[in-house]
């Protein structure tokens, strides 16, 4: 079985096992090249959006409203526009009034036409209401404080029960009623009444869960400039820059050729940097109004207010199970809470009920996911989109079915893990048994039967438990959004390559791995490929770096491109080796017969001018439209819980994912480990807390917000499988980013209940959940 | 007397005569020297994305570099001293510093937003901590947060960095600097007027005394981790700012033979040190009740005289009975540190008052101290609960106990009606769980996002049940502190 070990409890070493006996010179795929980004990133020269310094710039800032839900009667900018230094105010009586997407996915399904840049009334604490340009920050403040604003308070709804009941206040206008954000997704197969008929056993929860954010350490950030000529600059920290510029196009009534949206480094995005935020329309306005660049930075408190959460909600969920441990039938209710906008809510809903269709098989199903409305902030994209509200759910079930059945957890989720043929939740073939080679590996890698015996009859004050999650998440958000990848490929006259990638940087190594894929296609060294990205006038066309997207369909355009070069290359070589370009093969940057005869010729010499000819142009395009791919993954958790004071350390992971073609394995291992700890943080202490009473948000910071830090990490041995590699993807790899989020979650709860009995249906478990159920108050 | 900021910005010399004495470094650095490599993440301290270094004479007549937050640290307080940021590590021939290179090596960065910062987390703990095992790396990049790594390579990059040892060019031209800071500060007070704003460095006790009384409603900045926030999070104009940083005689520690001396100017990871060497315990709470960047700029005065209500070292400087020395003009007076906290952010202070020195009984070998943190995060977390117990046994009997709490009321407190419930008993079950039925009664505390009233009153009797367990029963694991030794 071929998988790359990152062994971290061994100081980071990376081991190779069965490799085909493929030696250093054989490629570059599967090697852990050198980042292309680091070294400036390590000097503190990689340029972010915040860096940008333009002569005349002047400072943006936003007021946020103080009230949860309000129509404003009066807003009276005359103070703030009489301060020197204040050039310009907006506010919705002089913003254009276009009803937009707040997400960039405008033609698709998975968002909501429900927001304009202001609105005459406010429907969440925090909201932004109006906007300044200043000579500085200091008096752009000083300029929102001289604001007035007067509100006519309505009813609000801040908790899904507030929000559904009957004769609720309405958050919209629009919808189909009840505080709903779209009609309830329905997932129906076979019939759960003779499902749960032929049960042995039937169990039903009530899960519920919190409220994480993503954390970005980049907080948003633009800068806008407009051009004698009409035409928009705009730099800005996004994950998808040609949604913003079609969404600033379309709200400003401008061509798209008169938009151009630069991203160079971007400091994190985790899914939650997709929509299109109210600065990013502010930032442009201001700048356009006068007629100066304008910089607008999110503090860290208004990444909270400002920005996307996951989505926090509620999932009732019923199963049933024969005694040998089939699923017969599978029954759930997934209530979302959307906050003031729908964002990404529609989306987050669809995946997140039909993801309960998989993963650990049965054929009766009956789903439903509900999107709501409430007056709070706005919960949106976030790595694990949906998947990892119900993957929790669904697995701590499991947990709870192995017990009451007498089987072993692994054993249950063996039997029933989702394989080749079967109907993954797009309705795609799943390719391969990723998830059975996942458990299976774990297993043996932890010594699952001894440990968890280990852990038998405990009654000391420390309690050490192991437990197990899984997950599967599609690579590319096809079917729901209609992607595709795109890729150009130059090679310059000196043999070196140019890749030209509109997929933004988000930091997690994905341009490395594509230029990884060129180098490995065209057969020439890594270090010959470079990749230019983040601006929208040049490279071509993407829907943004999300959805575990830009490895797998980015990489298959950027292989196909390489292919496409690599046979004008050819076509070059044959006239002057004179030679049918059908007989060469481009080797380690040389040009050489397949059969070895004859003479052979370096790159360079094939595409350089020489006297009498000039130099080669070769460019080419490659475009990709995917079949649906998913990657696997099973986590074992081993965690210790202090019974005195309900706090619980995670001692060891051994994370085993399966994803088809590990290209580039520091950089997957990177992933892996980063969607660990987000995990860990979201499980354990991470919160976005907002009183229920008013609105308001109480931890919008990292004051109160906390994630982890080094010392909260423990050991993590992570094991990358190759078993079921993709045919669509390229050289057979398929996504990684948004996996390792998610089995995380409830390999934690699952252990924490081995360990003291206890089991939590609800995320963050803080030691106050811990010490109050321990002691029966909860 | 000096009216411009003099200091080194890396070798290059820097006078600023009409700096905004409310401006930061980071803003320095970013908007006025086009300095960009340094980032803010949330102007606040707690994400270490800014982290810059500071270097400055020690007292051995050596030069010395310490992490610290850019974002709340004030301009004027670099005055005399060397400000490194991430664009000055490479050697003048582009080679990168070891702590570049390891984590370039180790893929050290992802999104690299907060890579400048551990940059310098590292460059500060080449200069310090040759030494550093990978537990202790842990605990020097606490002020660093990363959101895309899970940190490991990071710690690698450490690691592998003090491998590679050797010398870079700060320690080099160390001597040249040394006195090139000599010349820059003449060591006379610096009196800034910028902006419609005024900042005093006294260098003396006395002028410091002077100046209290001269500008009773100045605001006294120390090390500027509460104070910088009022500024950068509250947008308060601090019109008159008087600096404690530079008062000769106020960042010293004498060692008594029953007490520690402590002057109010010194910092929290200088005064950690020498109480640690007393109270191990001690030690241990505030390795986690803060960053180093925070423990280098922040003192032990600050977060008294601030009253903050969720300060952690309060509770058990009550449970060792400390005294604090309050100074106005001439006059001194001392009070119990439990005296000194009259309500939310209300102390003794009178008009004009400064507190000048805390008074920290040494530890008999008879005294035991326990403290205990309990938040949702390990480190930096503000407390839910915080108990420190200073214990004396004689025999299985309690001849002393003095306790104090956080998070049980509005201000750290005292709890005596639990201390004479104890004294005198048998220091046993039956008397800690007549204790318990006590603190139920001393304290009423709030529910609040941080915890709930109920447990935080459960987890206070646990954590007394706690100490009962490690000072009768020292055997017994009572802490998850060795996390680290996991089955294979």
């Amino acid at each position: 079985m071929n998988a790359s070990v990152i062994d971290t409890t061994a100081k980071g070493a990376v081991e190779t096992e069965g490799r085909d006996g493929r030696g250093e010179d054989d490629g570059t795929i599967g090697r852990s090249v050198k980042r292309q980004d680091l070294l400036e990133k390590a000097t503190g020269h990689a340029k972010f959006a915040g860096d940008i310094v333009l002569p005349g710039m002047l400072h943006g800032k936003i007021k946020r409203s103080d009230v949860a839900h309000a129509r404003i009667r009066r807003i009276d900018t005359s103070k703030a526009l009489a301060l020197p230094g204040v050039k310009a105010v907006l506010t919705h009586e002089n913003v254009p009034r276009v009803l937009h997407y707040g997400s960039p996915h405008p033609r698709s399904a998975s968002v909501t036409r429900d927001q304009y840049i202001f609105d005459n009334k406010v429907r969440y604490w925090g909201e932004g209401i109006a906007a300044v340009a200043a000579i500085s920050e200091e008096i752009a403040e000083e300029a929102l404080d001289l604001i007035e604003v007067e509100y006519e308070e309505l009813p609000a709804v801040f908790t899904l029960d507030e929000a559904t009941a009957a004769d609720a206040p309405q958050v919209h206008d629009r919808g189909p009623g009840g505080n709903q954000v779209i009609d309830p997704i329905r997932v129906s197969r076979g019939d759960v009444d003779s499902g749960f008929a032929e049960a042995d056993l039937i169990l039903e929860g009530e899960f519920e869960f919190g409220r994480p954010t993503a954390c970005y350490m980049e907080p948003n950030i633009c800068v806008s400039q407009w051009d004698g000529n009409d035409k928009l600059t705009m730099w800005s920290s996004t994950q998808t820059a040609f949604m913003v510029r079609g969404i600033l196009a379309e709200v400003l009534g401008v061509p798209l050729n008169r938009v151009r949206v630069l991203v160079d480094h971007m400091g994190g995005g985790f899914g939650a940097k997709q929509d299109l935020f109210q600065h990013e329309f502010l930032c442009a306005l201001l700048a356009r109004e006068t007629r100066r660049p304008v910089r607008m930075e999110f503090s860290r408190k208004e990444t909270f207010l400002g920005g996307r959460s996951r989505h926090p909600g509620t999932m009732y969920l019923k199963q049933g199970f024969r005694r040998d441990g089939t699923i017969t039938a599978r029954q759930a209710r997934i209530t979302l809470n959307t906050g003031a906008y729908g964002s990404h809510g529609p989306g987050v809903t669809t995946v997140g009920t039909t993801a309960l269709t998989s993963l650990y098989r049965c054929n009766n199903v009956d789903l439903e996911g509900r999107c709501i409305y409430t007056n709070t902030p706005i919960a949106g994209a976030f790595r694990g989109y949906g998947v990892v509200q119900v993957y929790y759910g669904l697995d701590i079930q499991l947990d709870e079915a192995a017990e009451a059945l007498g089987m072993d957890p692994v054993e249950l989720k063996l039997r029933n893990a989702v394989r080749e043929g079967d109907l993954a939740p797009s309705g795609h073939p799943i390719i391969g048994h990723g998830l059975e080679d996942c458990l299976r590996r774990g297993a043996e890698e932890v010594n699952w039967g001894p440990v968890r015996q280990a852990t038998r009859n405990q009654d000391g004050v420390y309690r050490r438990g192991w437990g197990v999650g899984c997950e599967m998440h599609g690579s590319s958000a096809y079917p729901g959004i209609k992607e595709q990848g795109n890729a150009t490929v130059k090679m310059n006259e000196d043999g070196t390559v140019t890749l030209l990638t509109g997929a933004a940087g988000l930091g997690t190594g994905a341009h490395t791995a594509l230029a990884q894929i060129v180098a490995e296609e065209l057969g020439v060294a890594f270090e010959d490929v470079s990749v230019v990205h983040g601006d929208t006038d040049i490279v071509p066309w993407d829907i943004g770096a999300f959805a575990s997207h830009t490895t797998f369909m980015v990489g298959r355009a950027a292989q196909q491109a390489a292919a496409d070069i690599r046979q004008q290359l050819l076509a070059q070589a044959a006239l002057r080796l004179e030679r049918d370009a059908a007989d060469l093969a481009v080797r380690r940057g040389r040009i050489v017969a397949v059969d070895g005869s004859g003479s052979s010729l370096s790159v360079r010499e094939a595409v350089s001018p020489t006297p009498g000819i000039p130099a080669a142009h070769l460019i080419a395009n490659g475009t990709y439209t995917p079949t649906k791919s998913y990657s696997f993954a099973a986590h074992f958790v081993e965690v210790e819980v202090d019974t005195e004071t309900g706090q619980i350390r995670v001692l060891q992971v051994v994370p085993v994912h399966e994803f088809g073609k590990v290209i580039h394995p520091v950089a997957a291992a990177g992933q892996i480990e980063g969607g660990i700890q987000q995990g860990i943080g979201h499980t354990l202490s991470e919160d976005y807390v907002v009183d229920t009473s008013n609105g308001r948000s109480l931890n919008a910071g990292f004051v109160d917000y906390k994630m982890p830090l080094a010392m909260d990490m423990p050991p993590i041995r992570t094991i990358m499988l190759e078993t079921a590699p993709d045919p669509g993807g390229p050289f057979g790899a398929k996504g990684i980013g948004e996996d390792p989020i998610i089995a995380i979650g409830p390999a934690i709860a699952n252990a924490v209940y081995d360990a003291i009995g206890v089991r939590f249906h609800c995320y963050p478990i803080t030691p106050e959940r811990v010490i109050n159920a321990l002691a029966g108050t909860d | 007397m000096a009216n411009a900021v003099r200091f080194l910005l890396g070798f290059e010399e820097q006078t600023v005569s009409d700096a905004d004495p409310n401006m930061t470094v980071l803003s320095w650095l970013r908007t006025v020297a086009g300095r960009c490599g340094t980032k803010e993440g949330c102007a606040e301290g707690d994400c270490g994305a800014c982290t810059v270094v500071l270097g400055e004479p020690d007292d051995q007549g050596g030069l010395r570099y310490r992490a610290v937050n850019a974002c709340i640290l004030f301009l004027p307080v670099l005055h005399g001293r060397q400000l490194v940021t991430v664009e000055h590590l490479r050697e003048s021939d582009g080679r990168l510093h070891p702590a570049q290179e390891a984590m370039v090596a180790c893929h050290g960065s992802q999104c690299g937003f907060c890579t400048p910062g551990f940059v310098m987390s590292l460059f500060a703990l080449f200069h310090n901590e040759r030494d550093a095992d990978r537990r202790r790396i842990e605990d020097v990049i606490a002020g660093n947060l990363c959101r895309c790594t899970g940190y490991r390579p990071i710690l690698d990059a450490a690691q592998r960095m003090l491998a590679m040892g050797g010398e870079d060019r700060f320690s080099r031209r160390e001597e040249e600097t040394l006195s090139r800071l000599r010349e820059l500060d003449d060591g006379e007070m610096l009196t800034l007027a910028g902006a419609g704003r005024r900042y005093f460095a006294p260098r003396t006790v006395d002028a410091l005394a002077e100046l209290r009384r001269q500008y009773p409603e100045a605001t006294m900045l120390a090390g500027g981790t509460d104070v910088g926030l009022w500024v950068t999070k509250q947008h308060r104009d601090l019109d008159t700012l008087v600096y404690t940083g530079s008062v000769a005689g106020l960042d010293s520690i004498e060692e008594h033979a029953d007490t520690l001396d402590i002057g109010a100017a010194v910092t929290h990871s200088t005064a950690m040190e020498r109480i640690a060497a007393h109270y191990p315990d001690f030690g241990e709470l505030l390795r986690r009740f803060a960053s180093v960047q925070i423990r280098n700029s922040g003192t032990l005065g600050g977060n008294i005289a601030n009253a903050s209500p969720i300060g952690d070292s309060m509770p058990v400087l009550i449970a060792l009975g400390a005294e604090l020395v309050l100074r106005r003009g001439h006059e001194r007076r001392s009070l119990p540190i439990e005296d000194f906290f009259l309500d939310y952010r209300k102390t003794a202070l009178t008009q004009g008052e400064f507190l000048e020195r805390i008074r920290i009984p040494v530890a008999g070998a008879d005294r035991t101290l326990r403290c205990y943190k309990i938040s949702k995060r390990f480190d930096q977390d503000i407390s839910a609960v915080c108990l420190a117990v200073c214990l004396r046994l004689d025999g299985d009997r309690v001849a002393a106990i003095r306790i104090g709490v956080g998070g049980m009321a509005a201000i750290p407190a005292r709890a005596r009606a639990v201390e004479q419930a104890l004294a005198g008993r048998s220091w046993n079950d039956d008397a800690v769980e007549a204790a318990c039925a006590v603190l139920e009664r001393e304290f009423q505390p709030l529910t609040d996002m941080r915890a709930g009233a109920d447990y935080r009153r459960l987890v206070t009797r646990q954590l007394l049940r706690k100490c009962l367990l490690e000072t009768t029963r020292p055997a017994v694991a009572t802490r998850v502190l060795e996390y680290r030794e996991v089955s294979a």
